[in-house]
């Protein structure tokens, strides 16, 4: 009984360790240079698992190449071990339409502990507005044995 | 008592390695997160990726805004393919073209390629054929371009026992055809680590 309980507790040790906790340490201007354009965000979020692990620090948007709007979302991790998540960033025009974009591929990003990182994109058309970031934490893989 | 533990932690452990798993086929999103990540080849998210920072770099340098007139042509010159795969480059050069086609700062010629080869052959030949019409030289129909984009992929392979890490560098120039200059340069890279290649990221 008791050895078939340490089994399981190994086993638990096993799946969950391998994880290394590095936090990353930054050291910044006090009174940094450059004002970003601060976008006043609406966020759903259904994983509470993800919300526990991820937070939005803050969007910027700013304007590219003479009339293209470009994003940039600030994620911050709240964990102290390595974290990956999977993000999307969806563009919609003025009468909010879904416009067709490389930038709604799914990209995967990974966070050392307590990192700050920025994801951006720039709107594929003049005429897109709008902007929707999708994050989902990563999925469970499965290996091929080739 | 003892086998209705060994069972459960037998269920348990099943349940880990199996998860979600279909195995039968089926369709999934080729731009999503349920794609196949292998380490000995570029995979279609490699593409997507490489495609998406490459025009976002591009359009951020402001060098198309200096284009001598809007929308500027480009033509696409020799992409070199170094890596140990047979890979088509236009999946990497379509993506840009396609990328920036939309944004209206770029529109691609196919009546003019590498070696006098046309892209599109009737196009070209259409376009002699007015142009003789017209008691005009064939180039009078012919939009010289104004940019040519070219390239480089590359491929690093190294491994530490079983563990191995490959990346694949993508690397592009924008040569302004008047002045011969490189306007805008760039190089992405994509690397890649694990054992053996998996389905989902």
């Amino acid at each position: 009984m008791i050895k078939a309980l340490l089994m399981m507790i190994a086993a638990g040790a096993v799946l969950c360790g391998g994880c290394t906790r590095i936090s990353v340490a930054t050291v910044e201007s006090a009174q940094p240079v450059g004002t970003p354009n601060l976008v006043p965000d609406k966020r759903v979020m259904l994983d509470l698992t993800l919300r526990r692990k991820i937070h939005v620090v803050q969007v910027n948007e700013g304007v590219v190449s003479g009339d293209l709007k470009q994003v940039q979302v600030v994620l911050a991790s709240n964990m102290t071990k390595p974290v990956s998540i999977n993000y999307a960033i969806e563009w919609f025009d003025e009468n909010g339409m879904q416009v067709n974009s490389s930038s709604t591929a799914w990209k995967s990003l990974r966070f050392l502990g307590m990192e700050k990182k920025t994801v951006s994109a720039i709107a594929p058309r003049p005429n897109a507005v709008d902007f929707v970031l999708k994050l989902q934490e990563s999925l469970a893989r499965r290996s091929i044995f080739n | 008592m003892m086998k209705i533990i060994s069972f459960g932690a037998g269920l348990l452990t099943l349940a880990f390695l199996t998860g979600c798993a279909t195995p039968g086929a089926r369709y999934i999103n080729p731009q999503g997160n349920e794609t196949i990540v292998s380490l000995n080849q570029i995979n279609i998210q490699d593409w997507n990726n490489a495609a998406d920072r490459l025009v976002s770099s591009l359009l951020e340098s402001g060098a198309l805004e200096r284009a001598p007139k809007q929308p500027a042509v480009l033509a696409i010159s020799r992409i070199i393919n170094n890596t140990q795969q047979h890979v088509d480059t236009d999946s990497l050069t379509k993506k840009i073209r396609v990328a920036l086609n939309r944004t209206g700062k770029v529109v691609t010629t196919t009546t003019m390629g590498l070696g006098g080869r046309a892209e599109d052959p009737l196009a070209k030949s259409a376009s002699e054929y007015a142009a003789f019409m017209n008691d005009e030289p064939a180039s009078a129909t012919t939009h010289l371009p104004d940019y040519s984009l070219s390239g480089k992929l590359l491929e690093d392979r190294v491994s530490v026992g079983k563990d191995r890490q490959t990346t694949y560098s993508f690397q592009l120039s924008l040569t302004e055809v008047g002045s011969g200059l490189a306007v805008w340069e760039d190089e992405t890279q994509i690397t890649k680590a694990g054992r053996r290649s998996t389905v989902g990221w």
